[in-house]
């Protein structure tokens, strides 16, 4: 069940209904039903699959912090062991016999190494890794394991943020769950805005950004240079709101129940190094990977190689949890590469910006036009079907100043007003995204009677008219889905 | 505090009542323009009320080879057809039902093909059902004649028609449609095709499955219908070189009971075809074929029905004969 689908529509007023109207003992359980009949429109099987991941990390979690049988960190282990192992088994499997097979024709040899034909359950990097954050807080004290069976496997199975996240916290959401929420007006009317603001990201911008993107990485061949450039431009925001729009319903549909998720995104495309692009992007994910894999190999209290050791291995492990490919290893790995050389120049840097002052607004436009373009560069290899793919697209670029190319952009098959809405619609999302770092727009929005229904009003008819939706349209996944 | 809450649902219905308008607008305005080949009902509309003496009901086989003005200028008579493609005994119903609301018919003619053919196909219930007026027949022929897939669209046409957004300037959005104008032809299709047909033969429709006993259920509605409305129904079958066995013939007639069904292929040879000229295919007449049998057809009301002609909107009548008049001079064959 996809949020941009009819059937969401339906399932979450019914699930708001039901969770309002309920007496508090059955309003987890009736949300884990609901959670699960969630996860169980994708592929009925793989929600035992989820079943078992919550049911050890429970066990796990109560008998690390009872230190069962005097092995504390036994019980981690044997969480990380089979939850990883579960991970790896689907995600990852073909992906190792495939590169060893690669790397024994290297040698000459031909190997057939077996392959599995299964399908990636929906959402299993999102909710290993929570259920993983859960086990390593409780290992260390930070919290107290959770014993309430329902509040926990609510917690790990949550429905808005089930499939993509946020990868929230036990801290943050525990609590929230275990408390009894009263229907508020003024949570309908947040949790509103942020669907509605997120719907319209995805069928309105993302989706037909999509069909730029589509049509020219999947046959790169056929596309020149400034072509390709302008298809990578409209991926860094198809990407972005495809994201940030399963975030938003996600925090919406939860706000409504008056429970709080953590913000994802804060307009990542206005950061101004890659190090600040990444306190910006998937937020969720970064902390993830700070709090339980960078700090835990010393972080930044280390030697300056050991560190760049750090920065690279997490970058390669962020690469590698996005997808089962070598674009995504080599995207993670120009991360860290990126990352790495910002912490090196960083002296340099300073002593640049110490002769110049550090809020000149043209140094400012400078850097982000700068970070933009470093993770464009990287978007390509992360949307790209191949490596060989990326490669060749990067050549065209490269050679746009070589070669006399025309953008003729509707061989993408967008008429020009369509391109109109699209480029009029990035326009709105950047100014806003920007202007709400310094302001809550939704507050504003919100708390103005006229001004919030005139913004409702604009957002479901942009959305009704010049969305992709509909018969003879192709309703587009969430791109993380498959992560 | 009673204030805030007044304002909060006043501003509330006040966007609803914007949002629900301007999506049904929209969706009306973005629907294609329908002037021809059936569900021209925003023509429909527009046609007086009440001035209607003869009814045709039928798919492709009565708008293509019925021409109401050959019938006024022979016997005074106002006529006019209500059809869609591959129209089903199903939606026949409900176009009759939608039709009787503004008009007064003595007599019905319903082109009997109608039992013969399948469910309703989705691309055909977006136009069959998608162009009907809003009323409690095209809500009721949404839920009980289109598959249940096809019925967001229907009930909200800005879904099936959004995309179309980029054809239509800002001041076409509040200009009247195309379509919103009296038919000139009164339903009929203008054909100047032909195809030489080689032979008449039978044409077999199945008649053991479901949708031939649902047929059946929506003759006897029909039937009880017109009944009810005291207008007198007569089923008949166009002439054609495929042509609806005798045998399905007889079953349509077993379950019509007392209402009449005349086969026109019966009399295939009496109608003097031109087997070379008269068709558009082996189930459709062209323009000079639908003005033969036209003729035949206004030959039988006459000797079958006492019909007295209403004589209403005489204007609109005499520019419908004038203009049948200019296009049967100026008529061309196109081979196909």
């Amino acid at each position: 069940m996809n949020f941009n689908s009819l059937e969401y529509l339906l399932f979450l007023p019914t699930v708001l209904i039901l969770y309002f109207l309920l007496p508090k003992p059955i309003k987890n359980p009736m949300l884990l039903a609901a959670s699960f009949f969630f996860y169980m429109c994708w592929e009925p099987k793989y929600a035992l699959l989820m079943l078992l991941s919550i049911v050890l990390t429970y066990l796990c979690g109560i008998f690390t912090e009872k230190e069962f049988a005097g092995r504390k960190k036994l019980w981690l282990v044997l969480c990380l062991i089979t939850n990883l192992g579960i991970l790896f088994f689907f995600k990852y499997f073909n992906f190792c016999t495939d590169t060893l097979s690669r790397v024994f024709s290297l040698f000459g040899t031909k190997q057939a190494l077996p392959t599995l034909n299964v399908l990636l359950p929906v959402g299993i990097s999102f909710y290993t890794f929570q259920a993983l954050g859960y086990a390593i807080d409780v290992y260390r004290g930070d919290i107290k394991a959770e014993k309430n069976f329902i509040d926990y496997a609510l917690f790990v199975s949550f429905f808005p943020q089930l499939v993509a996240g946020p990868i929230e916290r036990t801290s943050n959401i525990i609590p929230q769950l275990k408390k009894s929420h009263k229907f508020r007006f003024t949570n309908l009317r947040d949790g509103f805005l942020l669907i509605i603001w997120g719907m319209m990201k995805k069928v309105l911008i993302a989706d037909t950004l999509a069909i730029v993107v589509n049509v020219a990485y999947n046959d790169p061949h056929n596309y020149n240079g400034i072509q390709l450039a302008f298809a990578t431009l409209c991926f860094s925001f198809q990407i972005y709101c495809d994201f940030s729009a399963y975030s938003d319903i996600a925090r919406g549909s939860a706000r409504i129940m008056n429970v709080e998720l953590m913000r994802n995104f804060d307009f990542p495309y206005g950061a101004q190094s890659i190090k600040d692009f990444w306190r910006r992007w998937h937020i969720s994910l970064s902390t993830w990977f700070k709090d339980y894999l960078y700090f835990p190999l010393g972080g930044s209290r280390v030697s300056k190689i050991r560190r760049c050791l750090n920065l690279m291995i997490v970058f390669l492990v962020s690469g590698l949890w996005h997808g089962a490919a070598m674009t995504y290893v080599v995207w993670g790995f120009l991360h860290g590469i990126y990352q790495v050389i910002g912490m090196l120049a960083l002296p340099l840097k300073q002593k640049l910006y110490s002769k110049i002052c550090k809020d000149n607004p043209v140094l400012s436009a400078l850097r982000i036009a700068g970070t933009f373009i470093l993770v464009n560069i990287a978007w390509i290899l992360f949307r790209a079907n191949s490596l060989s793919d990326a490669f060749g697209i990067f050549k065209k670029i490269l050679l746009i100043p070589v070669n006399e190319y025309k953008l003729d952009l509707p061989v993408f098959g967008l008429s020009n007003s369509t391109l109109f809405i699209m480029f009029i619609s990035v326009a709105v999302l950047i100014l806003i995204d920007r202007a709400n770092r310094n302001k809550p727009i939704a507050k504003i929005i919100n708390n103005t009677v006229w001004l919030k229904y005139a913004v409702y009003l604009i957002i479901l008819l942009s959305i009704l008219l010049f969305g992709y939706y509909g018969p003879g349209f192709d309703p587009q996944s969430f791109v993380y889905f498959q992560f | 505090m009673k204030k805030k809450i007044f304002t909060e649902i006043l501003a509330f219905v006040m966007a609803f009542t914007v949002f629900i308008s301007s999506v049904y607008y929209l969706g009306y305005k973005y629907m294609p323009v329908r002037m021809n080949y059936g569900a021209t009902w925003n023509m429909y509309v527009e046609e007086p009320e009440n001035t209607i003496d003869v009814m045709f009901v039928g798919s492709s086989l009565a708008y293509c080879d019925i021409i109401p003005a050959i019938i006024y200028d022979q016997t005074g008579l106002t006529s006019y057809i209500i059809g869609a493609p591959n129209m089903n005994s199903g939606i026949s119903y409900y176009y009759l039902k939608q039709a009787l609301e503004t008009q007064t018919p003595k007599l019905i003619m319903l082109e009997a093909t109608t039992f013969c053919f399948p469910e309703t196909s989705e691309k055909d219930s977006k136009i069959n059902i998608g162009f009907m007026p809003w009323s409690l027949n095209r809500i009721a022929a949404t839920f009980k004649v289109a598959a249940p897939k096809e019925r967001l669209g229907l009930l909200f046409p800005l879904y099936n028609y959004h995309s179309r957004w980029g054809d239509y300037s800002f001041n076409a959005v509040f200009s009247p449609r195309a379509d919103s104008i009296t038919d000139i032809w009164a339903g009929y299709t203008f054909i100047d095709v032909t195809t030489k047909q080689e032979a008449v033969k039978e044409r077999k429709y199945d008649t053991k499955g479901k949708d031939f006993k649902e047929n059946m259920k929506y003759l006897e509605k029909i039937i009880k219908l017109c009944d009810d409305k005291g207008i007198e129904l007569e089923l008949f079958i166009v002439p054609s070189c495929n042509y609806v066995s005798e045998e399905t013939t007889e079953l349509i007639r077993k379950n019509a009971g007392n209402t009449k069904l005349t086969r026109f292929n019966d009399n295939f040879e009496d109608l003097n075809f031109d087997l070379e000229k008269n068709f558009r295919d082996p189930l459709h007449l062209n323009f000079s074929g639908a003005e033969i049998f036209t003729r035949t057809m206004a030959e039988h009301i006459t000797d079958n029905y006492s019909i007295t002609p209403s004589k209403k909107a005489p204007e609109l009548w005499k520019e419908r004969v004038e203009n049948y008049i200019t296009n049967s001079q100026e008529f061309e064959f196109k081979e196909k």
